[in-house]
C-alpha cells in the first residue's frame, strides 16, 4: 500500500510538472554556426530544450542553411524555465556544444540574436587551465568569459544564482589565437562589481593560468 | 460517434418533422443542417500556408431563423493540419483548427431541384499547437467567411451540396515584430461538399 501510496504521489509530481506554454506568444532564436576560420557552416543541428524540475521538451529542431544560418521559433514556456540549446554537426569530428540556462527575458521583443556559435573540431584547440584564487574572502567571483573563438562542452548563458562554482576550469581555445579572459569580481562589503580583462595567447600547447580576485 | 450518431438523429429528426413557426411579421423559426467535409486551401505569407499542411475537415452548420429568403444560423468547423516546418512551429507534429460563427445567407431557388446560396459569416477561431495535448498552448483569433453554396435536392427534405467559401482569420499573437503578420493572419479558400436536411 505504501509503495502504492509513492508511485501516486511520482505520478501526481511529474504530470504536475508537465512544462506549460503560450501558443500566442512565440520566442524567435536567431544564430549564425561558424567554424575556426569564422566560415559558416551549413547542415549543422540546433535543438532547443524546455527544461522543468522533472520533465524537459525539445521543442525545436532545425538546420543551419548555406549560409550558417538557422531560425527557430516556438511556443513561450509559461513558467521561467530554462531554455537549453544544444549545437552539433553530422561530421562527428567537430563537438558538440550545449549552452544552458537561457531564460526567457534574455529573448528581447521576443528575439535572441545569439552571437557565440562557433563548432570547433578536437584538432583545432589547445586548452586554456584556469585556477581560481580567491585573495579576498570579501570578493566574489561572478562571471568568467572568453573574448575569442573557443568551445565549452557546456556554457552557461546565464549562470544559476550564487553558483559561481560553476565557472569552468578549463576552455578549449582555438590555436594560435590572441584572445581576452575576462572576468567580474563584486566586492560584498562595498557591494561595487568590478570588470577586469587579461590579453592571453595561446599557441600549439596547453596554457595555464591563475585567475587570482 | 455513437454520441455524435445519437445527436444527429435527433436533429434530423425534429428538422424532418417539425413545422415551421411564422410570426406575423415574416420571420419564421426554420431550421436546416449541414453536414460536410471541406479541404482548406491557404495562400500568402502565413504561418498555416507555408509552414502546415491541411488535412480534410469536418463542419456542422444550422440555420434556424428564414426572413423571406434569408437564412440565419450558425456553424462549426474543426480541421487538423500536418506541420511541415518545424523551425517555425515547433518540434511537434499537428495543429488543430476550430472555428464557431454565426452566418447569414440568401437562398435563391434555380430551379425545383437547385439552390443557390450566397452567405457570409463572422465568428471566433483558435488554432492549438498539438492534438493530443493541450498543454502547448493556442492562438484565439476572429474569423469573417464569404461564399456560396449550391444545393441539388435528392430527397424531399434532402440535399448534397457543394460551395466555396474564402475564410479569413486574425489570431492573437504576440512575437518579435517582422513574424506577427505571419503568425496572426490566415487566408483560405475552403471547398465544402456535403448533405443538407430541411428545406
Amino acid at each position: 500500500m505504501k509503495k502504492l501510496f509513492l508511485l501516486f504521489v511520482v505520478i501526481t509530481l511529474i504530470s504536475c510538472d508537465e512544462i506549460q506554454y503560450d501558443g500566442d506568444k512565440r520566442l524567435v532564436f536567431k544564430t549564425v554556426i561558424l567554424n575556426a576560420e569564422s566560415e559558416p557552416i551549413p547542415n549543422s543541428y540546433v535543438e532547443i530544450s524546455i527544461i522543468a524540475a522533472y520533465s524537459s521538451d525539445i521543442i525545436s529542431i532545425g538546420k543551419t542553411n548555406n549560409k550558417g544560418e538557422i531560425t527557430l521559433v516556438f511556443p513561450s514556456p509559461k513558467s521561467d524555465h530554462n531554455i537549453n540549446l544544444m549545437i552539433y554537426n553530422d561530421d562527428a569530428t567537430y563537438m558538440v556544444k550545449e549552452v544552458l540556462g537561457i531564460k526567457k527575458s534574455d529573448f528581447v521583443n521576443y528575439k535572441l540574436n545569439y552571437q557565440n556559435s562557433y563548432l570547433l573540431k578536437n584538432n583545432e584547440v589547445e586548452s586554456l587551465n584556469l585556477t581560481y584564487n580567491q585573495s579576498s574572502s570579501s570578493n566574489v567571483l561572478k562571471k568568467v568569459s572568453i573574448e575569442g573563438i573557443y568551445h565549452l562542452d557546456s556554457e552557461y548563458f546565464n549562470y544559476p544564482d550564487d553558483n559561481y562554482y560553476l565557472f569552468p576550469s578549463q576552455f578549449l581555445i582555438k590555436k594560435n589565437q590572441q584572445f581576452q579572459l575576462k572576468y567580474k569580481v563584486l566586492n560584498l562589503q562595498t557591494n561595487i562589481e568590478t570588470d577586469y580583462s587579461v590579453d592571453l595567447q595561446i599557441q600549439n600547447d596547453a596554457l595555464n593560468y591563475t585567475l587570482n580576485y | 460517434m455513437k454520441k455524435f450518431l445519437c445527436v444527429f438523429m435527433v436533429i434530423y429528426t425534429s428538422i424532418s418533422f417539425s413545422q415551421n413557426s411564422t410570426i406575423n411579421t415574416g420571420l419564421e423559426f426554420d431550421t436546416n443542417f449541414r453536414i460536410q467535409t471541406f479541404y482548406p486551401i491557404h495562400f500568402g505569407n502565413t504561418a498555416l500556408a507555408k509552414a502546415h499542411k491541411p488535412r480534410l475537415g469536418f463542419s456542422l452548420q444550422m440555420n434556424f431563423l428564414d426572413y423571406k429568403n434569408f437564412k440565419a444560423g450558425f456553424g462549426f468547423d474543426f480541421t487538423t493540419y500536418d506541420i511541415t516546418d518545424k523551425e517555425m512551429i515547433a518540434n511537434l507534429s499537428t495543429s488543430k483548427y476550430t472555428s464557431a460563427y454565426l452566418l447569414i445567407s440568401y437562398e435563391y431557388k434555380v430551379n425545383n431541384k437547385t439552390i443557390v446560396s450566397p452567405n457570409i459569416g463572422y465568428g471566433s477561431s483558435s488554432l492549438e499547437l498539438g492534438s493530443r495535448s493541450s498543454r502547448f498552448g493556442k492562438q484565439g483569433g476572429k474569423e469573417f467567411r464569404i461564399g456560396a453554396i449550391i444545393d441539388y435536392r435528392i430527397g424531399k427534405t434532402i440535399f448534397i451540396f457543394g460551395g466555396l467559401n474564402y475564410v479569413n482569420n486574425k489570431f492573437d499573437i504576440k512575437t518579435a515584430p517582422e513574424y506577427e503578420t505571419f503568425f496572426s493572419e490566415a487566408n483560405q479558400i475552403q471547398l465544402n461538399l456535403g448533405i443538407r436536411f430541411g428545406n
